[in-house]
């Protein structure tokens, strides 16, 4: 029985505010939950707007689903506008999967089911290594199933020669995502067309195909053919949402061939007659369905949201941003670090003056790697390692990982302009052009690229901005090479073409009292005057006092002068508890944490020693 | 509004407009009387003016880079139609058809490109003649090359891909992306034919080397008792041998200037028999004494040369103890006699001395006459691609004079190549700008005369300009390369049909007397 103007419209209704609450619930957790923007510190958006560089990327499966994506990714100026179009992403998933299923059952009242792929999708997002590839693959998939089975004709000769086509057309565009799309069409023929042979071509076809086209036509692996933003791309995590949006299509399809089977069509008419005053339930399902829906998805996504990995892209955000007092605090309410978290945050103490007073603070687990990262490290993030050798002036180890990182990345704005002002430092003019010549092709950075065009063509300008000035001041003269890779070499090295240069110095103790290398700490102490420093910083001063422990020759007369009372008096304190535990390590170890965990004696004692090999460790290779 | 209402008085001067329009813009500008000359050839980029260029070379595309409203220009022979392109921008791009015909038509004489420039004000100038002349001499139809972007440790999309001379076709021999975005090297071919070629990979279970032979590939792990994976290949004449350097390669890193440098701890050099499936090598050519690398033999296959330095120990700075003197390893270019048939040598002759020549000596290429040796010298180090005073040198093996090419530039000019007709050779070079290696090409004639470079054309001719990719190795091919590269890949992840390289028990009891 056809259903009232009424009830239809309401229902139509119901739809369009479930969809309205997808798109703002989807941008609302997006942006204060995810801050999507992260995600570009993961995976940095790879775009020119060149012909040659879109051909490449029509050269590969997928790859014009790749090239659109990067493009969208460039408009992610804000986590707000990041959300903005992951979430109409999302919605158009919805949208489509609703068209799909109503076309299928005739049925113009389908709500909350269809939600389901965007829910999931939305909770794969809490990964932060999540491709807006994949979604949009999806998007053009469904996209093409829908226009099949809307305009697919009768004949069935002419649907199997226009489902082949659009598969391989799919497959061009998005990769082997299009094995949805055929598995789909497939299963419409087996269980709703019931043209089996047709069925099976189409599976048969779509499953040759990937592999005919690594072999024949595409220069890809079979595996990279198959799989390129198909959802089971992203496999290593969370695979319990990826596998249940292939079975959520898969499953619909199965229960719009049972609806359509008579007896089930009967037990319907007779349950919808039974619940007659259908209205209030309609409404329950809505309302219940919705709850259920959302509060499903938001609450596997916040249970799988991977908060150590948004810690430190926060963390790397917040450096790059010079965001010193956030950085810092993140690591510091943070019990997890790494070699990254604490390079960026012992370059925020750095900035914020307090290298040297709270470095230990932190948790130096890592030594000198939690300077500068060791090659593994930086080869991960190779970005965040050029830029602390480029605020060293260290410019040629700078250049070092940006070209790692151009390997790594691709064309981002931040690599090209990194290797074209490197390059316009050293005077390489010609090769800083190319780069600031990309610059320019990525939308967006045109103005940016023109500056530094300019400023290429007109070096001696360089020195009007006063971080530029400051490299220059820093950079190595004289060349020099490092085949022993000591990290103390060269701060050394730096230093001796500017003795002022703060960080390599600061870098340079702060690597000693890593290594526990008291003579050399106390051999670079007159250089703490030469640099304008009032008093020795506090973990100096620390380092200075055990010093006088170890070396009986040297009596406190003698040390005083650059200790300040309220340091020593904190060091008698701490060997008062030691001498308690009668010199017992172990013994001693919780309460010297809680009331010394701060101070370089701790380190000394405690973590130091699984790090003081950190200098031979801190090699290239 | 009807035309016969309008007045004559109106339509006159429309007319009058109309016809100057269509004539003013049907005058070529070559035909033209108020045209201005100016006493200089016109810029153009790519530099392709005053060069020799062979018959079968794609259409050299240029850029006239003169400041102008408009572009007309024409490129004319002895024979045949001339070609006539007109440009808004500058960019001059010749069609192929065309110019194939006029380059096949006028072998051996000049080629006549005319460049017109319509200025703002709208008058023309016919700049100097450019002439180019047309080469006697074809050169090989292929280049096969690396191409990659600036490479440090970590390398994600490398590939070797072949370019068709005569046009702009590329294609993909190999990419790493198809077998573990493994490290691709040392493609080498043997006559400059397909039949027997062969490229290394390195990385995970790809380190191997990959001999195809009549389109059968073969994974060889070259690594045995007494040597590492294998480098810089060489093959003998009879196709049978190929001669390698094993070494073990540091990186290292300096802090002005170029940043990358490399040197050898150890190198000798193996010979590999691609029947017998065995490695043998010789004391004379891979003595714990000294450093020897970059084999090449002459076309008759009876002289091994290569290069050698002492060994690393030599080279430790006395003033600054655990630091090593790099800058100090150059090396001599020596050879050796090879009877073939016995398989033995003989003793090892100094051709000539790094000390003579001040210089590191590296990379020697015999010509297929046998006449010339072509090399790099740089300041120091078996590996000139990062020293940027690399130049190439040519040696004549019959008066054993060697001279500096003229083609070199200020930058690192290194990885050459001899067409098999002996009368090209192709070379890699940073000249743009100290980073990026490009592809450059220059004849040669019976007597060692070189002729100036010029650059492999693109069909844009600013491709360059952007393009942040390098080319590097590049070898020169008659054919096209048609092994699948999935084959290849297929056959560098194989872990079952790896074969084992021999070593020759000689080898074996050589190095036990050593101890």
């Amino acid at each position: 029985m056809p259903e009232s103007k009424e009830k239809l419209s309401i229902k139509k209704a119901g739809v369009w505010i479930q969809e309205g609450i997808l798109l703002i619930t989807s941008i609302l957790f997006l942006t204060f939950q995810i801050h999507p923007t992260l995600i570009l510190e993961l995976q940095p958006s790879n775009f020119l707007m060149d012909k040659k560089f879109f051909l490449e990327f029509l050269s590969m499966p997928g790859g014009l689903v790749d090239w659109l994506s990067a493009l969208l990714m460039l408009l992610w100026f804000s986590d707000f506008y990041a959300a903005i179009i992951i979430a109409i992403c999302l919605w158009l998933v919805a949208l489509l999967t609703r068209t799909w299923m109503q076309t299928l059952t005739g049925v113009n009242s389908i709500h909350t089911i269809h939600i389901i792929p965007a829910g999931l999708l939305l909770v794969l997002y809490s990964q932060y290594d999540f491709r807006l590839s994949i979604i949009v693959a999806l998007i053009v998939n469904l996209l093409f199933l829908n226009l099949i089975i809307r305009t697919a004709p009768n004949s069935l000769a002419i649907r199997l020669v226009l489902i082949i086509v659009a598969s391989i057309i799919l497959f061009w565009l998005t990769g082997g995502a299009f094995l949805l799309f055929a598995l789909l069409c497939s299963l419409t023929e087996l269980l709703i067309r019931k043209k089996y042979i047709t069925g099976l071509l189409i599976v048969i076809v779509a499953f040759v195909m990937p592999y005919i086209a690594s072999m024949q036509v595409f220069l890809v692996t079979v595996e990279y053919s198959y799989l390129h933003n198909s959802i089971f791309e992203y496999f290593a995590k969370l695979r319990f949402v990826t596998y249940s949006i292939v079975v959520f299509y898969t499953l619909a399809l199965m229960f719009i061939y049972l609806a359509r089977l008579n007896r089930v069509q009967n037990l319907n008419n007779k349950l919808a007659k039974k619940l007659k005053g259908g209205k209030y339930v309609y409404y329950l399902a809505w309302i219940g369905g919705t709850i259920f829906i959302f509060s499903g998805t938001f609450f596997i996504a916040q249970k799988t949201h991977d908060k150590v990995i948004k810690i430190n892209l926060l963390v790397n955000r917040y450096s790059k941003e010079n965001n010193w007092k956030e950085t810092l605090k993140l690591v510091n309410e943070y019990s997890y670090v790494n070699p990254l978290m604490l390079s960026q945050a012992n370059f925020a103490l750095f900035k914020t003056g307090e290298l040297l007073n709270k470095a230990f603070s932190y948790y130096q687990a890592f030594g000198v790697k939690g300077l500068i990262m060791n090659y593994e490290w930086s080869a991960t993030w190779p970005e965040q390692t050029s830029e602390i050798y480029w605020n060293l002036g260290m410019i040629n180890e700078s250049l070092h990982w940006a070209h790692e990182a151009f390997e790594l990345r691709g064309y981002t704005p931040w690599i090209l302009k990194r290797l074209g002002m490197v390059y316009l430092l050293k005077g390489d003019y010609e090769a800083a052009k190319r780069f600031f010549l990309n610059l320019k092709k990525i939308p967006f950075q045109k103005k940016n690229a023109e500056e530094l065009l300019w400023l290429n063509q007109n070096p001696n300008e360089l020195t009007r901005d006063s971080s530029n000035k400051h490299i220059l001041s820093c950079m190595p003269v004289e060349d020099a090479v490092l085949l022993e890779k000591s990290f103390m070499k060269k701060m050394e090295l730096l230093l001796e073409k500017n003795p002022k240069n703060k960080l390599a110095f600061e870098f340079l103790i702060a690597s000693h009292l890593m290594n526990g290398n008291l003579k050399g700490i106390a051999a670079n102490i007159p250089r703490f005057y030469e640099l304008n420093y009032t008093h020795l910083p506090i973990h100096v001063q620390e380092a200075l006092l055990i010093m006088g422990v170890i070396d009986v020759s040297i009596s406190y007369n003698e040390l005083k002068k650059y200790i300040q009372p309220y340091i020593y008096n904190r060091f008698i304190k701490f060997q008062q508890i030691l001498q308690n535990r009668q010199q017992n390590l172990n013994n001693a170890k919780p309460e010297l944490q809680a009331r010394f965990g701060d101070t370089y004696w701790y380190y000394f004692m405690y973590i130091g020693r699984s790090t003081l090999q950190s200098e031979v460790q801190h090699g290239y290779q | 509004m009807d035309i016969s209402s309008l007045s004559r008085k109106k339509l006159f001067p429309l007319l009058v407009w109309l016809v100057i329009l269509f004539f003013g813009c049907s005058i070529s500008p070559e035909n033209r009387t108020d045209i201005l000359s100016a006493d200089r050839s016109a810029s153009i980029v790519p530099d392709y003016s005053g060069i020799v260029i062979p018959y079968n070379i794609a259409p050299m595309n240029f850029r006239v880079k003169e400041s102008g409203e408009e572009f007309f220009v024409c490129i004319k022979s002895k024979r045949g139609d001339e070609i006539k392109v007109n440009s808004k921008s500058g960019i001059i791009q010749i069609p192929q058809g065309k110019w194939e015909s006029l380059l096949k038509e006028n072998i051996g004489a000049e080629l006549i490109i005319d460049v017109f420039v319509k200025s703002q004000d709208g008058r023309w100038t016919r700049y100097k003649s450019i002439v180019n002349q047309i080469a006697n001499d074809p050169i090989d139809s292929y280049i096969v090359y690396r191409r990659f972007k600036p490479l440090f440790n970590i390398y994600k999309n490398m590939g070797i891909f072949q370019r068709h001379l005569g046009s702009f076709d590329e294609h993909t021999v190999y990419h790493n992306r198809l077998a573990e975005e493994n490290c691709v090297n040392c493609h080498n071919f043997w006559k400059n034919g397909v039949d027997r070629w062969l490229l290394h990979m390195r990385g995970g279970v790809t380190t191997s080397m990959l001999l195809v032979t009549d389109e059968k590939v073969q994974k060889i792990d070259t690594k045995t008792k007494f040597n590492g994976p294998v480098a810089y290949p060489a093959w003998h004449p009879s196709g049978d041998l190929i001669a390698f350097s094993v070494s073990k390669l540091i990186l290292f890193f300096h802090q002005v200037g170029e940043c990358r440098d490399v040197l050898d701890q150890y190198s000798d050099i193996v010979v590999y028999d691609i029947h017998m499936n065995t490695i043998v090598t010789a004391p004379q050519i891979s003595s714990p004494d000294r450093l020897e690398i970059w084999p090449e033999w002459s076309p008759d296959g009876k002289t091994l040369y290569f290069c050698s330095a002492p060994k690393i120990e030599e080279f430790e700075n006395l003033k600054k103890q655990g630091e090593l003197a790099y800058d100090e390893i150059k090396y001599d270019l020596m050879r050796i006699t090879y009877d073939p048939i016995n398989r033995t040598w003989g003793k090892v002759e100094v051709v000539i001395q790094s000390a003579k020549l001040g210089l590191s000596i590296t990379e020697p290429r015999i010509s297929p006459d046998g006449r010339f040796l072509l090399f790099t010298a740089a300041e120091y180090s078996q590996f000139p691609s990062y020293i940027q005073s690399a130049d190439l040198y040519l040696l004549d093996l019959k008066t054993n004079k060697w001279k500096k090419l003229e083609v070199n530039s200020d930058k690192v000019d290194s990885f050459h190549s001899w067409s098999s007709n002996g009368r090209w050779f192709v070379f890699a070079s940073k000249r743009e700008d100290g980073l990026f290696t490009r592809l450059y090409f220059s004849s040669i004639d019976s007597l060692g005369n070189v002729t100036k470079q010029f650059i492999l054309p693109q069909k844009d001719p600013s491709f360059y300009d952007t393009y942040l990719e390098i080319y590097n190795v590049p070898e020169f091919t008659k054919e096209r390369i048609t092994i699948n590269p999935q084959v290849l890949a297929k056959a560098a992840l194989s872990t079952t049909e790896t074969i084992k390289a021999k070593l020759d028990p000689m080898v074996l009891l050589n190095m036990d007397s050593r101890k």
